[in-house]
């Protein structure tokens, strides 16, 4: 087991590696291109999907916390700072790209190495390989970014407007109280989360799609590895960060 | 040959683009939104408290002057004597206002925020610039000022009890009591009843003795309208004694200066007779000696004596030593 995962992460690693010494690829236009795409894949087609989770975290974040605690404003809007700019912000939406981008990009890059009929050695050593890559971590890693800021903008609008109703208080007297509460450190904090997160969901992704047996019956397995290989990393990042902050 | 990707769209990449753009703008400003609230962008000044119980404090709470937000707890620090120093990051121009005994008061109210309120202080020397250490206390919460309360008015909540306990106790004295009471009620009644009728009759007596009064009032007016008149003639009479006053005192002087003058003449009448007089008094004597022997002879002889009535017997002298009555023989 430990065995296992020792290799998996250095797998994981040795992809991320892999795409970020690749990175002069992106002088290219044919790997631009791809980027754009993912980029338009994962994150813009997504927005829509994490406004609306955003909205509904926001708001149910508010309201569960002021039904257990009462009506303690200082420790919902704490609630609201820690955990849905830090915390369970980025969290959700790492959640929201394995479910819709994670597996697909498993899916989708084990059915290319399939249908070309390369073997292992010869899809690593030619550019097709690279811009494969590359494209989707990075891709991805800055879709995440992009969609961990919307996510805390719209889940901290919904948490102020779902306070103040709850309250009987004005949204602009529960912004300042957020604004109070925060940290700025935070906000940026939190991208640079999503951005790990979407670049190890990517670089997971490509390398179960790219280590997967020449048999058509291997790509569901590879997508479930990609699936739980994300969360497993998302979880354990998530916890490291945790660790450093504690300590 | 490795298969061409498909070329780029140009409207994939605006959208991204923007996208992109949007959200690094939404990032930007709500670290400048919390920055600009934790009063990054302003010139500050520092200023510290120690106290053993940071309970409710961290950095970033609001330290207000006079309710207005003017920074935030900085940092804190837990010292070798398990005190806690807090550093308080405030602007610089409340900060020049506050005087060496400055303090700040914990204020946690309900459904807000802690927050921490800086009295200014009223000496007259300003707040150090180089250990700006002010004084500290914690403000109680409604909570625990509902505490207080309670613990202030169980003692009351018994007594009350207790006296309810023994009102109930001695229910049959109350009871007589209350009786009492309206008895007394009853007879206050009563005696209120009087005191109306008693008002009542008061009341026409005294409009009597009014009208009486009034009665009086008008014969007075009608006196001192007769005393007005008297007062008026008066005032004739006595203007016109003092235009006949000139006449009669001119008349007087005239009168005295008549009888000065008849007082002249008459002394020197006296003046001139005061050498005969004596001596004409003294041959009267014998004059009138004779006269009453003539007329006591007369008085004895015939037919006088028969027409006079007897004389009186005469009376004995009371002194036979008294001289006047040796002389004068009447009263003998």
């Amino acid at each position: 087991m430990i065995s296992v995962t020792s290799r998996l992460a250095l797998g994981y690693a040795a992809m991320l590696v892999h795409a970020f010494t690749r990175r002069g690829l992106l002088r290219q236009d044919a790997v631009r291109g791809a980027l754009a795409r993912q980029i338009h894949f994962t994150g813009v087609q997504a927005l829509p999907y994490v406004t609306g989770v955003a909205l509904l975290f926001g708001a149910v974040v508010v309201t569960q916390a002021l039904a257990l605690l009462g009506p303690d404003n200082e420790v919902v809007l704490k609630a609201v700072v820690w955990g849905g700019i830090r915390e369970l912000g980025p969290l959700v939406t790492a959640l929201l790209i394995i479910v819709r981008s994670g597996v697909a990009i498993a899916a989708e890059v084990a059915l290319m190495r399939l249908r070309s009929g390369m073997s292992d050695t010869l899809w690593r050593e030619i550019d097709h390989e690279e811009e494969v890559v590359l494209p989707r971590v990075l891709g991805v890693a800055v879709s995440a970014a992009m969609l961990v800021a919307y996510f805390q903008c719209f889940a901290i609008l919904a948490a102020l407007l779902a306070s103040a109703a709850t309250l009987g208080t004005t949204p602009e007297a529960e912004l300042e109280h957020f604004l109070t509460g925060a940290v700025w450190w935070q906000v940026p904090l939190s991208v640079l989360k999503g951005f790990v997160f979407g670049a190890g969901i990517g670089a997971i992704a490509c390398y179960h799609a790219m280590h997967i047996a020449d048999d058509i019956s291997a790509v569901p397995k590879a997508v479930v590895a990609a699936c739980l290989g994300s969360l497993s990393f998302v979880i354990a990042a998530d916890l490291f960060v945790v660790l450093l902050f504690i300590v | 040959m490795p298969t061409p990707l498909p070329a780029k769209d140009p409207s994939i990449r605006r959208q991204i683009v923007g996208l992109l753009i949007v959200a690094g703008l939404l990032m930007v400003a709500l670290v400048v939104a919390i920055a600009t609230r934790h009063d990054m962008f302003s010139k500050k000044a520092k200023m510290h408290f120690v106290t053993e119980n940071a309970t409710g404090l961290a950095p970033g709470t609001t330290v207000r002057l006079s309710g207005y937000h003017i920074g935030s707890v900085s940092t804190m620090t837990l010292q070798p004597d398990l005190k806690v120093r807090v550093t308080l990051s405030i602007d610089s121009e409340p900060f020049a206002s506050l005087r060496s005994d400055a303090s700040a008061v914990l204020v946690r109210e309900q459904l807000r925020a802690p927050a921490i309120e800086i009295r200014p202080g009223k000496g007259t020397a300003a707040l150090a610039g180089d250990d700006p250490l002010i004084a500290y206390s914690r403000g109680n919460t409604l909570t625990e000022i509902a505490d207080d309360l309670r613990e202030r008015i169980a003692p009351i909540l018994a007594d009350v009890k207790e006296i309810t306990g023994t009102v109930r106790s001695k229910q049959g004295e109350i009871a007589a009591v209350i009786e009492n009471a309206a008895s007394a009620t009853r007879q206050l009644a009563d005696t209120t009843q009087q005191l109306r009728a008693l008002a009542g009759e008061v009341r026409g007596r005294v409009g009597t003795l009014g009208a009486q009064t009034q009665g009086m009032l008008a014969e007075a007016n009608q006196a001192v309208a007769r005393t007005g008149q008297l007062v008026g003639q008066a005032q004739k009479s006595l203007d016109t004694v003092n235009t006949a006053l000139p006449g009669l005192l001119q008349k007087s002087a005239d009168m005295l200066d008549q009888l000065n003058g008849v007082a002249r003449d008459a002394k020197t009448v006296s003046a001139s007779t005061a050498s005969s007089v004596p001596g004409l008094l003294r041959s009267v004597t014998p004059l009138v000696d004779d006269t009453r022997d003539m007329v006591s002879g007369i008085k004895q002889a015939w037919p006088v004596r028969s027409m006079l009535p007897p004389p009186p017997s005469p009376l004995l002298p009371i002194e036979s030593l008294d001289a006047m009555i040796l002389r004068d023989a009447s009263i003998r």
